[in-house]
Formats: structure tokens, sequence, C-alpha cells
């Protein structure tokens, strides 16, 4: 094993060699992974949405069978909520929390490194589906429709196993967060002066750990039910298949607000910076969105109402989603008057921030509308919830991502991604959304239900179907876009400064691309908004600008990650196919995590 | 419904206040000027936590008054319909009347119907948009819904929650009628077919090929459990369950490949000869 005594900043260029990125335990270069491999899952997902919405164009249409359109809307929802929302989010907890702290790196760079390779594995083996036949019983898997008896190819195992690598993950990266963001917040920061972005990481942690372990249990259920014939949720046996139902929905609403609420920090980032004010209410928006991450555990049964649960449990579950509205709306009110007598830079990130607050609103109107269970009876299983969750994951989480992404691109990368073309691309994504979703509406109220692969002629659906498509193909332009300017602010010649928007948080005081040890001397902080304070307010500067010529120890780079990885992933793989695999999958696995704990890890301290 | 009169409300006055104040304070070039750094006010945290928490709760009240409304149990005297779904089908039966149908379901206008539902497979959801909310199907359970047709009429319905392949084709109709039309229907259900019908050829290739699973009632052809019941197919606008229109011309094509007209549906390819075919459309179609 190597002993490394020295190691040195690394240069982040793209143009690292395989190795590097490999064993790369930097949470720069990680957050760099998740990104662009979140992006390419996304970019599949996306094409599945392209076919799903092609079929639905006109009535009878026969592009996709009922077969493939089940296989593609299930990957489609478990794609974009698993592999393309999330780790979008992981992206970007790596690339800022630990700047936005004042720390090195995250308290355990070698883990974090794990939860990456994780999500990578867990990603492919949910797509490789494709192949064998990909899950087709929505990503919610009701059983007994997801049982043996009525999917029986291995498609479901593949969902099963993949989403249970993927929490594994999750879970792995959430405690890591915890961890990072309660033990190395630099000097001076308090709870309080706690970025918000931060903040929005650390509950969305919370969640997760809470979340994931009870519905891991249950897909574990299921796998058993699949493969040893045990019958937790076969009725015709004295199985319960509403008991899938609460445990799934135990994790998949709070799902929805750990999708929602880092998006939500972006945002409260975002538009204080190009609104030159502070954001209004730091401790009303901190509190909503502790309130929310607790109310999100206890309302997912509004999922349930037509199942028969009976008036009193719809009555309480009811009452318990309503209150929702009460954080939210104070977020959006808060968000709303940081604008008030601002001075409003008019920028890509800041119309993506705006975009996201105007969207999210209708989202949360009409989640409001069905939080009442009679209208819900109504809409339930309707185009109407369509389009009501993409108001809120597509109009409020891929928005306040995309403003994410040119917001920090240019601490990421040192190069500012191109404004112009940019604001073009905000035009197209919100034209081509609300062309998308707004009509969904409509269809919801006609009568138009979710998950089906065709409709017949004549029921007043066609015209609303055929814009909803004709706003799906001008959000795939506008992505195709999004890509060209990526490839472009990857060459382009245009340099960032340090601070190219005039922040307020810390991340803005390093370089850009931040050296690889991220500060040369850990900052002091003094407010809720350090670098703001030490431009404007005479504050001091809570660090001097990083050089890089200092030596800092860091962790050095480890390629135990992956096997470990590999091994869990392949134990999964011989589960579907070939059990033997399992054995050896779980050798590595136990082989990499004894080679790494014997990994050195204070050799040459500074 | 006041709910989305107070969504518009809402609605309206934050993207007004957005697009008002993305135009109103934009910074003009040159302006380099710092705007007042307020960092929050507690009094309007208060009001603006107080006034949504206020409208949750008019709300959440209208809510549970129609929740009551609607969980109030049966009375004596509504009409029992029994619901039981399959992959990609409806029974309904009317245990009172000794009458089971698939596919289309007839109700009284006015009387109070007593639907239960129950699932013979997966999870299902029984939903006529325009007549009744939604009720789930699931296995295990026999979930039950009261309700009032009040005008008469023709009513689209469907599965609305996901069960397979051809969920999409899981459809159904309502036929809201008079009492009167009501009993003649119910009359017609039970007479069978005229005695040259069951005599004709057709007949005999029903017995043969089809009775083991299908039922057709007023005939020897009681026991088929598996296949949707077929009395008075005649009768009925749609076949396999609203995905064509019932013409002779359709049942013989479904006959000869199911799954070419319904593609999932269970049906096994029987094989016929064309001339059995026609002889068992012949018979199918005089059932009325």
């Amino acid at each position: 094993m190597a002993t490394i005594t020295q190691s040195l900043p690394r240069t982040q260029s793209w143009r690292s060699g395989a190795w590097d990125w490999i064993t790369t335990v930097d949470h720069k270069q990680i957050a760099k992974l998740y990104l662009f491999a979140a992006a390419a899952f996304f970019a599949i997902a996306g094409l599945e949405a392209m076919l799903l919405r092609t079929q639905l164009a006109v009535p009878d249409n026969t592009v996709v069978d009922g077969a493939a359109y089940n296989q593609l809307f299930t990957m489609h929802g478990v794609s974009m909520i698993f592999l393309a929302v999330m780790p979008l989010n992981a992206g970007f907890f790596n690339l800022v929390v630990p700047l936005q702290i004042g720390a090195r790196d995250v308290a355990f760079p070698r883990l974090n490194a794990l939860s990456f390779w994780l999500f990578l594995f867990g990603g492919i083996l949910l797509n490789v589906s494709f192949f064998s036949g990909a899950p087709d019983g929505g990503w919610f898997a009701y059983p007994p429709l997801t049982e043996k008896a009525f999917s029986p190819n291995n498609g479901m195992e593949h969902w099963i196993l993949g989403l249970a690598v993927l929490g594994t993950s999750s879970i792995i990266s959430s405690i890591n967060f915890i961890v990072t963001i309660l033990n190395l917040r630099a000097p001076g920061m308090r709870l309080t002066r706690m970025p918000l972005f931060t903040w929005m990481t650390l509950i969305t942690s919370f969640l997760i750990i809470f979340a994931f372990p009870p519905f891991t249990v249950a897909a574990i259920l299921l796998l058993t039910d699949r493969v040893v014939g045990t019958v937790f949720f076969d009725a015709s046996a004295g199985g319960d298949p509403l008991l899938w139902q609460h445990m799934f929905w135990f994790m998949g609403h709070p799902e929805v607000y750990v999708l929602i609420l880092p998006p939500m920090g972006v945002v409260s980032e975002v538009i204080p910076t190009f609104s030159r004010k502070p954001l209004f209410g730091y401790t009303a928006v901190v509190f909503s969105g502790i309130s929310i991450g607790f109310l999100g555990f206890a309302v997912w049964a509004h999922h349930m109402f037509a199942v028969g649960l009976g008036p009193v449990a719809n009555a309480v579950f009811t009452a318990m989603t309503m209150l929702i509205a009460i954080p939210t709306g104070v977020k959006v009110l808060n968000w709303s008057a940081t604008l008030f007598r601002a001075s409003i830079k008019i920028t890509t990130p800041m119309l993506f921030a705006v975009s996201f607050v105007g969207l999210f609103t209708v989202g949360g109107l009409s989640g409001m509308m069905h939080a009442a269970s009679p209208v819900d009876l109504q809409h339930t299983d309707t185009y109407f919830i369509v389009a009501h969750f993409h108001y809120v994951l597509f109009g409020g989480s891929v928005f306040g991502i995309l403003a994410g992404v040119y917001y920090w691109w240019p601490k990421l990368t040192g190069r500012m991604l191109s404004e112009g073309w940019g604001k073009i691309h905000w035009f197209l994504m919100f034209a081509g959304f609300n062309l998308t979703f707004a009509p969904m509406h409509m269809l919801g109220n006609d009568g138009m239900p979710r998950r089906v692969y065709t409709y017949a002629a004549g029921q007043g659906w066609d015209g609303w179907n055929l814009v909803a498509t004709a706003g799906a193909y001008t959000t795939a332009a506008g992505f195709l876009l999004f890509v060209f300017i990526v490839l472009k602010g990857m060459r382009g010649e245009k340099r960032a400064g340090d601070d190219p928007w005039d922040g307020a948080t810390l991340e803005w005081a390093t370089a850009s691309p931040p050296v690889e040890h991220n500060f040369d001397v850990i900052p002091t902080v003094g407010s809720n908004r350090p670098v703001w304070d030490a431009k404007y307010e005479g504050a001091a500067a809570p660090v001097e600008p990083a050089t890089g010529e200092v030596q800092i120890h860091m962790p050095p780079p480890s390629y135990w990650p992956i096997v470990l990885a590999a091994g869990l992933a392949l134990a999964a793989v011989g589960i579907i196919y070939f059990l033997p695999l399992s054995i050896v999958g779980l050798l590595i696995t136990f082989y990499a995590i004894f080679a790494w704990t014997q990994e050195p890890t204070e050799a040459g301290a500074h | 419904m006041p709910i989305l009169w107070i969504a518009l409300v809402i609605f309206v006055a934050i993207e007004g206040f957005l697009i008002f104040s993305m135009v109103k304070y934009r910074r003009r070039p040159g302006n380099e000027e710092i705007p007042k750094q307020v960092h929050g006010d507690n009094r309007l945290e208060f009001v603006w936590t107080v006034i949504p928490a206020v409208i949750v709760l008019v709300i959440a009240v209208m809510t549970f008054k129609t929740m009551a409304i609607q969980a109030e149990a049966p009375g004596k005297g509504a009409l029992v319909v029994e619901v039981s779904a399959s992959q990609w089908w409806w029974e309904f039966s009317y245990p009172e009347l000794g009458v089971v149908t698939a596919n289309e379901l007839y109700l009284p206008i006015g009387q109070e119907i007593d639907l239960r539902v129950r699932a013979n497979d997966v999870i299902h959801s029984f939903w006529i948009p325009k007549l009744a909310g939604k009720i789930d199907v699931v296995p295990g359970v026999e979930n039950r819904k009261t309700f009032v047709a009040e005008q008469l009429g023709r009513y689209q319905g469907q599965c609305s929650e996901f069960c397979g392949i051809a969920h999409a084709q899981m459809r159904l109709l309502a036929f809201v009628v008079t009492p009167v039309e009501f009993e003649e229907w119910a009359a017609k259900q039970l007479t069978g077919p005229s005695a040259e019908a069951a005599a004709s050829a057709g007949a005999g290739v029903f017995a043969a090929q089809c009775a083991a699973c299908h039922s057709i009632q007023g005939t020897a052809f009681t026991f088929g459990q598996i296949g949707p019941e077929l009395t008075a197919l005649g009768m009925r606008e749609t076949l396999g369950a609203g995905t064509v229109a019932n013409t002779p011309e359709n049942l013989a094509a479904w006959i000869r490949e199911p799954t070419a007209v319904k593609p999932g549906a269970l049906m096994p390819e029987l094989g016929l000869a064309e001339d059995d075919i026609s002889a068992v459309v012949a018979y199918l179609e005089e059932l009325r």
C-alpha cells in the first residue's frame, strides 16, 4: 500500500487523467462527477419523456405500445427523482457546502467518493434493465402489480436493487453532510449565521436518513416476495398491498421535500445576491424549512385518499397536508419581499430563481387544492396531478438547479457561462415548460387519467395534448441549447473573477476555481453575510485570498471507494442473475472495507 | 369551488408582485447604489404566517363539511351494486336482481346506489368523473361508495389506478336511466336468448369454445367465471371494456386475435375456423 508523504494541490482541470477521477476524494471533483453523471441520467430520462409526449401527441397513436410506454414512464419517474434531481442536489452539496462553511473538505472525503460511486453503479443497474425488460410498475411500484405473477421479467429486481444501492449512497452522503455541517463550520459561524443553502442541505440530509431506511425495508420485503415466495403484499395469501403503500409513501412524500428543499436553498442564495439585499426574514425561512421537514413526515397518506382509509384518516391527513401550505407560503412571501425595493440585476441565474418562485407558487396552489380529499378524489391519478408535481419538481427543483448551475459554474470552473445564450435558454425553458404542463391542468379537470399510453379521440383532450407535446419539444430544444452553453463554458476564454456576482457568502472569498484546500487559512465569520459585510459594511475580511502556495495536508486519493461500490453493485447483480456472484461481490466489499481501514490518512501533516 | 377562487387570488397577487418587482426595481446601467439593507420584519412575518393559517382553517372547515356529507352510510332501500375488477375489465352485479353484466353499468336515476368494489388480481380504481368520485379497488378489501345519480345520460369512466399493459383500455360506460327503463333493462338481462338463437350453430360453438370462461344468463352456460359475462352482449355499445365499438366485424376480429384489438388482453387465441367465428358472432350479437 502506498504511503503518501506529501500531497500537492492538484490542478482543477477537466483534463485530469482517468485515474485522478477514479481515485479523487476532493469534494469539488466529486461535485463535477455528480453533476455530469446526473446530467447524463437526466438526458436519458428526458428522452424517455419525449417518447411519452410523442406517443400522446394525438389520440390512438402507435409510436410505442402499452408495454413499452409503461416501462418508459416508470423509468422516467424513477430516473428523474433518484438519478437526476437528487444527485444534482448532491452535486451542489459537494460543490457549495464545504466552501460556504469555510471547510477544507467534507468530514469524510472517502465516504463521499463512495457515495458517488454507489450512485453511479445504482443508476447503471437501473438503466441496464432496458436490455431485459425495464421495470413497468410505476415509480411507486404498487404490489400486487409488481409481484412476480403480474410482472414476471427482471425489471422489478433491477428497480428494487438499484434503489437499494442508491438509497445506501444517499444515506451515507447524508450522514457525511450532517457531520460536516455540524462539525466543520468556520469559527464564528453559529447555526444562525449559516448560509441558507447549507441550512437546506442539513434539513434534507436529516429527511433522507429518516425516510430511506423504512423504504429499503419495504423494497426488500417485495424482493423476498418475488424471489423466495413470501407473501407480504399478496392479499390472496393474507398479505396486505396497502402496507406497501404506507411504507412507500413514508419515503415517497418526504422525498418531495428532499427534491425541493435544496433548490429552495439555491434560490435563497441567488435572489439576495442579485437584489443586493439580505434575504428577507432569514430566521423565518430557516424555520419554515425545518417545519416543512417535520410536517413532510405526517402527510404521506394524502397519496392514498382513494384507497378507503376512512373519513377520519382522510380528514387528519387533509389537515396535516394543508398545514404545509403555511411554511411554504412564508417562504414564497419572504423571497418576494427580498425583491421589494431592491436593486435587481437581471442575470440568467436570477431569471431562473425568480421563475422558480413563480412556478413553485402555481404548484403549491394546485397542491393546496387537492389537499382537500374530496377534490383529490376527482383529481388523483389524473393529469391535474401530473401538472401539479411537474410545477413543483420541474418549475421548482429543475429551475432552481439551473439557477444554481449558472450561479456557481464560475466558482467551479473559473469560467463564465454565456449570459446572452443563457437568457435565450431561460426563455425556451420557461415557455416550453408552461406550454407542456399548464394544459395538463385542463386535461386533468376534463378527466384524462394518468399512465395511459393511448386515449380515444373526441373526449376534448386532443388539442391540449398536442399543445403539451409542442411544449415538450420546446423544452427539449432549451436543453440542447444548454448542452451547447455548458460545452462553450468549459472551453471558453471568459475568465470569472473570484467574486463575479458580488456575493455575500464564503465561497466567494476563495479563488475561482478554488484551490484544492479551499482556503489558505480557515476563515473567521462574524455575520451571516461575511463577504458582503467585508465589502460594504467595513467588517474585517473573513479570509485573505487563497494563493495555493501554502502546503496543506489533504487526504490522499483512494481507489477503495470505487472498489467497495463495485463489490456492492456486483452483489446486487448476483441476486438477480447468478447467486454466486453475490458472494464474490460481498467478499470484494468486505476486503475493500478492510483495506480502506488500513490506508494511511495522516501522512504528511502540514 | 371556493378553493379555486382563493387560489386564483393568491396566484394573481404573487405573480403580479414578482413581475412588478422585476420591472420596477431592476438595476439600470450605471446605478451602483446599494439599496437599504432590510433584514426582515417580525410583525410582517407574524402577519403572513397568520393569514395563510386562517385561509387554511377556512378551507379545512369547508373540506370537512363536504367530507361529512360524502361519508354518510347508505340508507335502507339503496340499490346494491357489486363491482368486481380484473385485468382489464369490470363486472357489475346486482345481487338483489340476480343480474350480472360487464363493462356497462345501468343505474336508475334518483335512487341511492350502494357500490361495493372488490379486486380479483391487482389494484384498480373505479372512476366515473361526472357521476361519482373515485374509489380504489384493492385486493382483500371491500371498499364502498354511496352516491345518487341525478341526471339522465351516458357517462364515461375508466380505471384510474395503473394496473398493467391494458390499463388505458380498462374503460367503462354508465347509463343513468329512468326507473322504468332500468326495470326493462334488468328484465332483458334475465330472459336469455331466443329459441332460434339457442338452437343456432353459434350456440354450439359457444358451448364448445367459450362457455368454459364466459357465462350467459338464461342459458345452460352459467358456469364460466374467468372472462366477462356475455349476457345481452348485443345490447352493449362497446367491446373489450370500451376498446372498440360493438360491431360484428370488431367482435369477429376480437375472437380471431384478441390482443390485436386490445394489446395485453388475457383471452387466448382460440384458432377458430372462419365459419365458426361468423356463427358465434351471429349468436352473440343476437343476445339482446
